[in-house]
């Protein structure tokens, strides 16, 4: 097996996605071939140096000042969303006073009509009969 | 209920405002961001500052979460790139002199594979504390790709998603990392080849 190819195989050894018979091959050419060894050694100790945790750890007060600041960032949404809704009831009470005006309006303009139109009808003179003993 | 289907409620809860919920989401979260946000930055104080961060732009955006990702997956990838923009902020304002270690009371010793000594031990402290650094000078993107790989254990297809890339360019970017630091332990333990 060539040098070239094994290590290409390193990460997928390291993540252990060989399937076995390449596990076979790579296990064998790493125990004919002492460079190839002293690369894999290298990079197993890269990786696992790498995983090792940094020196450093959150705060304990951490978690209960995010929470204050989203408790802070909640408050100013919601009175931001109710401000939009009482603008959103004014505006619709508004376009309500309009129609129910103009449709008051409209029908107080032809009430006038319908009483001279009720005066001058005969069944009014005829309503008034003279008295005749 | 599957898991998509208990973190979709998590979500809605969260969204309405429930602190229960978003208590649970911290306390699940938290240490596995500051770690991201460490193998990127270097630095405590700075870390928490980006996980505090990260946290925040998680709840301001949550309603707008489509599911394309895992939730974990999606704030993985506002803690990158939180991080990334510090880092950016800072190095215009700051000159950062990084040197590899020299071996000065390290002893050097070969690597036998098998049950780590106290000195084995003691070598891949300093050897991680190295390497951590080494990272950090890498390209970013390969940056990106190792510290949710080696430091956070995500899945290939994980960080795929949180970083908006292909699985084979993720296996790539990851695969040359670790070459690159490999080198670089080669260097702190054997020296420079050009050494005299």
């Amino acid at each position: 097996m060539r040098h070239e190819r094994v290590q290409r195989w390193f990460s997928r050894a390291v993540d252990q996605e060989l399937s076995p018979r390449q596990q076979q091959r790579f296990a064998a050419h790493l125990t004919d071939c002492p460079e190839c060894r002293r690369e894999y050694e290298l990079f197993v100790l890269a990786h696992r140096s790498l995983a090792r945790p940094e020196a450093g750890a959150l705060s304990a007060g951490f978690t209960e000042e995010l929470v204050a600041r989203l408790r802070q960032e909640r408050g100013q949404s919601l009175s931001t969303a109710t401000e939009r809704d009482a603008g959103r009831l004014r505006l619709i009470a508004g376009v309500a006073a309009l129609v129910l005006l103009f449709l008051w309006g409209d029908r107080a303009h032809l009430l006038p009509e319908l009483r001279s139109e009720r005066l001058t009808s005969g069944e009014i003179e005829m309503r008034v009969t003279p008295w005749n003993p | 209920m599957d898991g998509k289907g208990i973190e979709a409620g998590l979500i809605q809860r969260c969204v309405q405002g429930d602190e229960t919920a978003w208590r649970w989401l911290i306390g699940e979260y938290r240490e596995r961001l500051f770690r991201v946000a460490m193998g990127l930055l270097g630095q405590s104080t700075e870390a928490e500052e980006a996980t505090q961060e990260t946290f925040v732009q998680v709840f301001r955006h949550l309603a707008g979460f489509q599911g394309g990702s895992s939730l974990y997956t999606w704030a993985c990838r506002i803690c990158i790139n939180l991080c990334l923009r510090r880092r950016e902020r800072v190095r215009r304002t700051q000159q950062r002199e990084v040197s590899l270690d020299s071996d000065e009371g390290i002893e050097r010793t070969a690597i036998v594979p098998g049950t780590p000594t106290p000195e084995d031990t003691l070598l891949e402290k300093e050897l991680s504390r190295h390497l951590h650094q080494a990272l950090r000078r890498l390209p970013i993107e390969f940056q990106a790709a190792l510290v949710l790989r080696e430091i956070d254990g995500l899945s290939y297809e994980e960080i795929a998603q949180a970083l908006g890339v292909s699985l084979g360019t993720v296996k790539s970017r990851v695969h040359r990392g670790r070459l690159i630091l490999k080198e670089q332990v080669k260097e702190y333990l054997e020296g420079p080849a050009y050494a005299s």
